[in-house]
């Protein structure tokens, strides 16, 4: 058990990261803290990295102690960082579990990305084309993908006038999370045409692609 | 040993957390009702310091703010708490007078510290043209130092912290994350090139910036202290605007950023998420770039609200003498979807999703 009774943060997350970076995965870290927010701190470290994450009043004195114990992840796990995925309170078993479980759902986690107003290279008109007759497609897919994210040129596919507008309003309708980057729409002067979708980040566009289960990467 | 380690908390993060003081504050009389007419800025609109009028031309700036160290050298402890203290008199738009020192020491520690905390307080009141007129000290467990804080405006000069207006352009004067990089300097983690840029920025008067923003018709100003930068700014916003910041242009300290990947979140941080985390939408912001929105910021910078047009010129003119000031965001009507957000049209691959506050 290490003991962080009035110890100021950081020093509770200081201290488990070292236990947990010696710690086999699975193996279960028990830290004494004497407030909740310690506890919140090392919950978002624990999160973060992927580990198991539980708490509850310690035994013995102390009425406002708080036990807190840490699941090592598994090695993929612990240097997945700063994502800080919804995982919480749950051991990195369920997370597996549950993740396999998504997996069986037929076409979900599809990521389409595109980084260009033009599919393929050659002509621009022809790759113009393409691209529209490619949007047009994912309308008929059985499953439609779950997010659509447009960056650089791209971004050009989803404004005012854009000839791939109705398509992408038909998968906006079958719930088809569009996300155009932010930056991108900055950099044309286009932000104000912005049509459908959501603006968003490298960051957020990073972190879809990561999470994706299935990738189409067009640019 | 550091009388540092004899303290359990110290610097703006020792802060009563702002829901917590609302609560201690309702029912308290004056706080929200009669007020005296001669009162311009008083409790009412939660800002920066009290104004209250002498003549038609003239009206008194008060403030006070005091903490325990959040370092280890009692003299830059001093300069850092009189800094702090000052903050409050440049972000009302007015210029200090005088100060009083308020010290809490305890009976058995070296008094040498003492001198030394009272030196460097009262070289940063001289380097702001302003005297230390006299004070109050009293035996206490812990040391505690800082000032009050007394400085004039014309009553038709003052900045208060809520009336910007949309399409303002935000400036903000110091880098983020002194909170993050004292409490890691604390648990003797911040290699000293990193813990001495957190020091320079503490020590900075806000002074220099400050006196920048006479040439220009600044809406509103207020400065970023224990709340961070989203609190203070969701002051700023009010009921009538929303605030879109730009994360990829905040500037940040050394080391802040890393600190915070690697979960080193301070306590304060984390009550300033609790107590407002759920007014801002932050769903596309990294866990990093989250907890340097809520860090407290001991002696931090001014944010200053501009007319776009004036706002290059501003940030420009304030960074002469401290360079790391950024135009990181914008005013926009209340309920604006993020879409609005292009505070920068000339600028490429700066904008982050923006954070709204609500």
């Amino acid at each position: 058990m290490i003991n962080v009774i009035g110890k100021p943060c950081p020093i509770p997350v200081i201290e488990a990261k070292k236990a947990l970076r010696l710690a086999a995965p699975g193996e279960q870290v028990r830290i004494l803290v004497d407030n909740d927010v310690a506890r919140q701190n090392l919950q978002k470290m624990a999160e973060g990295m992927g580990c198991g994450f539980s708490y509850g009043p310690a035994a013995g004195e102390g009425q406002d102690n708080i036990e807190v114990v840490i699941t090592a992840a598994a090695e993929a796990g612990k240097n997945g960082g700063a994502a800080g995925s919804a995982i919480s309170g749950e051991s990195a078993d369920a997370v597996l579990e549950a993740a396999r479980r998504l997996q069986d759902e037929e076409g979900k986690g599809l990521v389409v990305a595109i980084g260009s107003e033009c599919m393929g290279r050659g002509e621009d008109e022809l790759g113009r084309s393409l691209m529209k007759a490619f949007i047009y497609s994912l309308t008929e897919l059985d499953a439609a993908p779950e997010y659509l994210l447009f960056f650089n040129s791209g971004v050009k596919l989803a404004l005012e006038g854009a000839g791939t507008l109705a398509d992408l309003r038909t998968l906006a309708d079958k719930g088809v999370n569009i996300n155009s980057c932010g930056a991108c729409l900055n950099y044309y002067g286009l932000t104000e045409k912005l049509a459908i979708g959501n603006i968003t980040n490298m960051y957020a566009i990073t972190t879809t692609m990561s999470q994706a289960r299935r990738l189409i990467n067009l640019s | 040993m550091g009388f540092l380690s004899e303290c359990t908390s110290g610097g703006c993060g020792a802060k009563i957390g702002p829901g917590e003081l609302a609560e201690l504050l309702k029912g308290v009389p004056g706080f929200g009702g009669m007020m005296d007419p001669k009162l311009l800025v008083g409790f009412a609109s939660a800002d920066d310091a009290a104004v209250y009028q002498i003549t038609p031309d003239l009206a008194l700036v008060s403030t006070v703010d005091f903490f325990s160290p959040m370092i280890d050298d009692p003299y830059q402890f001093g300069e850092i708490a009189a800094a702090n203290a000052l903050s409050d008199i440049y972000a009302m738009g007015a210029a200090p007078l005088f100060a009083l020192n308020l010290v809490c020491f305890p009976q058995k520690m070296d008094k040498g510290i003492l001198k030394a905390i009272l030196a460097g307080g009262a070289a940063k009141v001289k380097e702001a043209g302003a005297v230390i007129a006299g004070g109050h000290s009293i035996y206490d467990h812990e040391p505690k130092y800082g000032l009050a804080v007394t400085g004039q405006v014309h009553p038709g000069k003052i900045l208060r912290n809520d009336s910007c207006r949309e399409g303002d352009c935000l400036i903000l004067t110091k880098p983020l994350g002194v909170g993050l990089v004292t409490s890691a300097a604390r648990a003797g983690l911040a290699e000293p090139r990193i813990y001495e840029a957190a020091l320079a920025s503490m020590t900075r008067l806000n002074r220099y910036a400050a006196e920048k923003m006479k040439d220009f018709p600044v809406s509103a100003c207020t400065d970023i202290t224990g709340f961070g930068l989203l609190v203070h700014g969701m002051e700023m916003a009010g009921p009538n605007h929303t605030l879109v910041i730009d994360t990829d242009s905040l500037p940040l300290l050394p080391g802040a950023y890393d600190f915070a990947a690697d979960y080193y979140a301070t306590a304060a941080g984390q009550r300033n998420f609790n107590y407002f985390g759920d007014k801002f939408i932050l769903e596309d912001i990294s866990p990093a770039i989250k907890e340097i929105l809520f860090d407290p910021q001991t002696s931090g910078g001014l944010l200053i609200s501009v007319p776009a047009d004036k706002a290059q010129a501003l940030c420009d003119a304030i960074c002469q003498d401290d360079p790391q000031a950024r135009i990181i965001g914008q005013v926009v009507a209340r309920e604006d979807r993020p879409a609005a957000s292009t505070c920068y049209p000339e600028k490429a691959g700066g904008a982050g999703v923006p954070i709204i506050l609500v």
